[in-house]
C-alpha cells in the first residue's frame, strides 16, 4: 500500500526573500518533477496559469522556466508549451566498449561498432546512418598527433562524418589514420563489413587494444546546430585510441550528444 | 574598437546570437586572452548599436558556453582556458589495489598527487536511508528499503597552489543493510577501506560495473561544487558485485570541468 501523498500547498512565493522570485518558482516546479507530480512528457502549467497563481509577471514566469531549460529538465515547444523530459532520453543507446570494441563483432560477424550501439535499442543496422562525410588529408591537430605518435602537422587521413540513429543525430566523429594505413576501403566513403577496424586489421595490424578519454562540456553553436541539442544538454568530447601493440593505428574522436547516449563499462575484480 | 564586423540587421540570425558570435572571434582569435575582460554591455551597445538587452543576452550565452565568466561588479571575463583536470583511469587496478597494497588513505589520493593535485576527502555523512529507485534497482531491494550510505566529499587542488581547495567530487556509497556492519559503518573505514572490510565478511568482489551519464548539475550539484555557470557534470554509477550479488552501490558528481575518464579496452 502506498501512503496517500499529502496534498501540496498552495504556491507561495517569498518577495522578500533573498531568493529571486523566478528562483522560487523554478524549484516549485522542479519539485513537482522531482515528486514524480510531474513525469516526464507532461506539460507544464501554462504561463498564463503560473501568472495567476503566483501572481508574477510572464518575464518571471519565462525565467523560471529557462532556469528549467538549462539544466535540461524541461523543453520549450513553440506555442504549444513547456514539457518535463528526462535528462537522458528514453531511447538512449548504450554505448559499451567492451562489447562493441570485441573482434567477433568487427570479424566475423561484419558488424561495426556504432551498429553494436544500435542493437542496444533493438534498432538494426539500417538505422545507422551517415552523412556530411568528408574523406580528406590534413595536418594532424596537435592532440590527434600526440596520440598518434607523430610530428604536429604530420599530414593524416581524415573520415569526417555525422552519425545518426535513425533521423536523430548522435555524433559528430572524425578518424585520423596515418598514411601508411590509408588505403583501399578505408579510403571510401564504405568502408564495407565490420568498418574500419576490419579493414586495418587485414592490412596486417591485429587490434590489441583501445584507450578512451571521456570529458563533458557544453556545445559549441555548430554543435548544437548539427546535433540538434535542445538547451541544457552537454556533449561528450571523446577520444578512442586503436593500438596494434605499441603502434597506434587510429585516433577516433567524437562530439556526442550527452542526453543521447549512456557510457557502460564493466571492470573485472579478479 | 574591437568589434570590427557589423550586426547584420537583415540576417535571420538574431541579433544577440551574432553579438556572441563577434565575443567569440575576439577570443577565437586570441585578441582578447584568458583572464581578459569582455566588452561590457555599454562597450557593445556603442560599438555594435545593439541595446542594453541584446547585449547582455549576447554575454551570457558566451557564460552559458562556459567560455567566460562573470565577476559581479567588475564585468565579464573570459575563463582561463582549460582547467587542469584530473583523470580517473584503470578502474580495475584502481579499485581492486588494496589487495596488494592495503593502505589507509585508498587509491585516490597517491593518483591524484602523481598528476599534480592535493588531495582531501572528507565524509559529510553516515546514515540508514530509504534507498532511492536508481539505488534500489541496483542493489536489488525494493524501493524504500533501509540501505547505509557514505557520503563523502573529494576536494582537490593544484600541489604546491596557496588557493582554497574546491569541491570536486560527491560520492556517495550505498551499502545493504546486512553488510553495514562493524567498520562498514565508521568514519575511517581502516587500512584497505570499505572493500576490504566487505570481502572480510565473505563477499569476495568479482567485477563492477560502471555507468557514465553526461548532464547539467541540479541546483544543489552547482551549489556544493561551487560550479559556475555552463559547466556540466558527470554522474558516475558503479556497482560492485561478488558473484550475482550487488553489495555496494556507489553514485558520485563529479565537477565536469575538473575530470577527465579514462578507460584501457584489450580487445578480444
Amino acid at each position: 500500500m502506498t501512503a496517500a501523498r499529502a496534498p501540496r500547498p498552495e504556491p507561495m512565493v517569498d518577495p522578500a526573500s533573498d531568493r529571486p522570485v523566478y528562483k522560487q518558482i523554478a524549484d516549485w516546479l522542479r519539485d513537482m518533477i522531482e515528486s514524480g507530480e510531474l513525469r516526464p512528457g507532461d506539460k507544464l502549467p501554462s504561463e498564463t496559469e503560473l501568472m495567476r497563481r503566483f501572481g508574477n509577471t510572464r518575464t518571471t514566469i519565462r525565467r523560471a522556466s529557462s532556469t528549467l531549460a538549462a539544466e535540461g529538465r524541461v523543453r520549450a515547444e513553440r506555442g504549444v508549451g513547456v514539457f518535463v523530459k528526462e535528462v537522458v532520453r528514453d531511447d538512449a543507446l548504450v554505448r559499451q566498449p567492451y562489447d562493441r570494441l570485441a573482434r567477433h563483432h568487427y570479424r566475423d560477424e561484419g558488424r561495426s561498432a556504432m551498429y553494436i550501439d544500435a542493437l542496444s535499442q533493438g534498432l538494426g543496422s539500417d538505422a545507422v546512418r551517415q552523412d556530411r562525410v568528408q574523406l580528406d588529408e590534413v595536418p594532424a591537430p596537435e592532440r590527434v598527433a600526440a596520440r598518434l605518435e607523430i610530428e604536429p602537422g604530420t599530414t593524416v587521413f581524415r573520415r569526417r562524418r555525422r552519425i545518426r540513429m535513425g533521423e536523430l543525430p548522435t555524433q559528430l566523429t572524425n578518424a585520423y589514420l596515418p598514411l601508411d594505413l590509408a588505403v583501399g576501403q578505408l579510403r571510401e566513403e564504405r568502408t564495407g563489413d565490420g568498418g574500419t577496424h576490419a579493414r586495418i586489421e587485414e592490412l596486417g595490424y591485429p587490434l590489441t587494444h583501445f584507450v578512451e578519454n571521456l570529458r563533458v562540456r557544453m556545445p559549441d553553436p555548430y554543435e548544437t546546430h548539427a546535433l540538434r541539442l535542445e538547451a541544457g544538454v552537454p556533449v561528450v568530447d571523446l577520444i578512442q585510441m586503436a593500438y596494434s601493440d605499441k603502434k597506434p593505428v587510429e585516433c577516433f574522436t567524437a562530439v556526442i550528444a550527452g542526453d543521447r547516449y549512456v557510457f557502460k563499462y564493466r571492470v573485472d575484480a579478479s | 574598437m574591437v568589434i570590427d564586423t557589423p550586426i547584420d540587421r537583415s540576417s535571420d540570425r538574431p541579433a544577440y546570437k551574432q553579438v556572441a558570435d563577434r565575443l567569440r572571434d575576439l577570443i577565437d582569435s586570441g585578441r582578447v586572452q584568458p583572464g581578459d575582460r569582455l566588452p561590457s554591455e555599454s562597450d557593445l551597445m556603442t560599438e555594435t548599436g545593439v541595446s542594453r538587452a541584446t547585449a547582455r543576452r549576447g554575454l551570457r550565452m558566451l557564460i552559458n558556453e562556459g567560455r567566460a565568466e562573470s565577476r559581479p561588479g567588475e564585468g565579464v571575463y573570459v575563463s582561463d582556458g582549460e582547467p587542469k583536470r584530473l583523470v580517473v583511469r584503470d578502474p580495475a587496478m584502481t579499485l581492486t589495489a588494496f589487495r596488494e597494497e592495503p593502505s589507509s588513505s585508498g587509491p585516490n589520493a597517491p593518483a591524484a598527487n602523481e598528476q599534480g593535485f592535493d588531495y582531501r576527502c572528507d565524509v559529510v555523512a553516515l546514515d540508514d536511508v530509504p534507498a532511492g529507485s536508481a539505488v534500489g534497482s541496483r542493489l536489488k531491494v525494493e524501493e524504500g528499503a533501509i540501505v547505509f550510505a557514505r557520503r563523502r566529499l573529494v576536494r582537490l587542488r593544484p600541489t604546491g597552489s596557496d588557493r582554497p581547495f574546491r569541491p570536486a567530487k560527491l560520492a556517495d556509497s550505498y551499502i545493504p543493510v546486512d553488510i553495514a556492519r562493524g567498520r562498514v559503518r565508521a568514519e575511517h573505514t581502516g587500512t584497505g577501506g570499505l572493500y576490504a572490510r566487505i570481502e572480510e565478511q565473505g563477499h569476495t568482489l568479482t567485477h563492477f560495473d560502471e555507468e557514465l551519464v553526461f548532464r547539467m548539475p541540479r541546483p544543489y550539484e552547482s551549489s556544493r561544487l561551487r560550479l559556475g555557470p555552463g559547466v556540466p557534470v558527470i554522474q558516475q554509477t558503479r556497482v560492485a558485485y561478488a558473484g550475482e550479488r550487488p553489495v555496494e552501490c556507489f553514485r558520485a558528481v563529479l565537477a565536469g570541468d575538473l575530470h577527465e575518464f579514462e578507460y584501457r579496452i584489450n580487445a578480444e
